[in-house]
């Protein structure tokens, strides 16, 4: 007789909220952009969710305090309501900002991309962005090093660190250090662009992104 | 969000210290149901599973093929738990298979011999030097059965993040630290994390469907591609190779398959 019988199927994982759950629905999709229609749509309606939340936030507030601030009040996003949410792409091989620089403008990003984390963190000082996406092994400066250089300019930017040499040691040290996610290379854009709009989330961001 | 795996030693309240951390943190806990589980979904008798896995008194201690297959079902199954986050699992092993996820927080629960013994007579009602004897011989078995067949030392303490002697802590202050560290921010999922005990499963799962007929396969999995490698093949199974593929491309989250 046989000594298996067919596994029973996943049960739904407890990670999947509701955004986790875009990075991983799609199968198939090419590296190449966000052709999936389904992926766009999920992102759309995701973020017209939190866009319903945040105004009954902010209403709420009204409400209970004229002028009253709400949660993320103060932070970058916030204090540029309406306009495009700011992202720096920081990584020495040109390729990664090459490709995800035009899937993030198309959909509705301010993207600025560098190779040099020196020249990157000297823009921080002229510019306030929302989320930094920076690799984590670069020659002048580490993503650590970045990462720590950017929170202490300014505390509210998500930094979401990416790099081909993941290890278990490295990714507890980026949190530690108050990185916002974690991404191990090769990754599709459509899985950064979900982290970028979780991270966008988290700032309470209100404008449209598409 | 993280998941906890506590592994201790026998006769060091590591039963209660699991329950008291899992409804600290609100987490499923999880112990021989994963034994229970893996005997259901693969069709094992539970008895010859917990023999495998060293769980069982008729400790199997020869190599075979059944018993690495056994503890391929085992590891399929505690990783699918896993997977699904919010969850503490209590048990010998556990730890040596989620050594690469970084929101897996893997702790060792451990205390002095003559307490092991002392709470051993006051359980089982036995004399101290059989207590004790007891108590050596499972743990020689025990590393044994790590080395043969993880083929890694299992009372290697770098294998966990957290070491806790309750003879020094007590089991309050134990729980108590495991519940904080649990929920402190480096073991928060990341999308690498996450990434990783999927793929994790992934593979797990569709090396526990092949190994009776594979009983070398290795399956890698990232994100839905799935590489699987066996020996060279015998004339008939090298026919079936074919078959093998579409029914791996067939199970859930299989985007691609390399066989080699």
């Amino acid at each position: 007789m046989a000594d298996e019988k067919k596994p029973k199927g996943d049960k739904k994982s407890k990670f999947d909220d509701w955004m986790v759950r875009i990075s991983f629905a799609e199968a198939g999709e090419s590296d190449l952009g966000f052709d999936a229609t389904g992926v766009e749509l999920k992102t759309k309606l995701a973020l017209d969710k939190v866009m319903v939340m945040k105004s009954e936030r902010v209403e709420e507030g009204n409400e209970q305090v004229e002028g009253g601030a709400a949660k993320a009040a103060g932070s970058p996003a916030e204090d540029r309501v309406g306009q495009k949410l700011r992202i720096m792409i920081l990584d020495d091989e040109p390729i990664v900002g090459k490709r995800l620089a035009p899937t993030l403008t198309k959909s509705g990003f301010e993207v600025e991309v560098f190779l040099n984390p020196k020249e990157a963190l000297e823009r921080m000082d002229e510019a306030e962005f929302d989320i930094v996406v920076t690799d984590f092994r670069m020659d002048e400066l580490d993503g650590i090093e970045v990462l720590e250089q950017i929170l202490s300019k300014c505390q509210h930017t998500r930094v979401i660190l990416i790099t081909g040499y993941a290890t278990v040691e490295v990714a507890r040290e980026a949190l530690m250090k108050g990185a916002f996610d974690f991404i191990a290379k090769p990754f599709k854009p459509r899985d950064l662009k979900a982290v970028i709009n979780k991270a966008a989330l988290s700032l309470g961001h209100t404008g449209k992104l598409d | 969000m993280s998941v906890v795996v506590i592994s201790s030693d026998s006769f060091c309240r590591g039963d209660e210290i699991a329950a008291r951390v899992a409804e600290d943190l609100g987490y499923d806990a999880l112990g021989p149901e994963i034994e229970a589980a893996a005997s259901a979904d693969f069709g094992v008798p539970l008895e010859k599973l917990r023999q495998a896995l060293g769980s069982s008194l008729a400790f199997s201690i020869r190599p075979s093929r059944a018993r690495k297959r056994r503890v391929t079902y085992f590891q399929a199954s505690l990783i699918s738990a896993l997977s699904r986050g919010d969850v503490l699992y209590h048990g010998e092993i556990g730890h040596m298979f989620v050594a690469g996820v970084s929101h897996v927080l893997k702790v060792k629960v451990t205390a002095d011999p003559q307490d092991r013994v002392a709470r051993r007579m006051e359980l089982e009602k036995l004399p101290e030097a059989r207590a004790r004897d007891l108590l050596l011989k499972e743990g020689g078995r025990r590393q044994k059965w790590f080395i043969d067949v993880l083929g890694v030392d299992g009372t290697d303490a770098s294998a966990f993040d957290l070491v806790i002697n309750l003879t020094q802590i007590g089991v309050d202050s134990a729980c108590k630290t495991i519940g904080q560290t649990a929920r402190d921010v480096q073991f928060r999922p990341v999308t690498y994390s996450i990434r990783t005990i999927r793929d994790h499963e992934l593979a797990c799962r569709i090396r526990a469907r092949l190994i009776k007929d594979y009983p070398d396969v290795e399956v890698t999995a990232r994100g839905g591609e799935v590489s699987i490698r066996s020996r060279p093949l015998a004339k008939d199974k090298r026919k079936r190779a074919s078959s093998v593929r579409n029914l791996v491309l067939g199970m859930e989250g299989v985007t691609y398959v390399l066989f080699e």
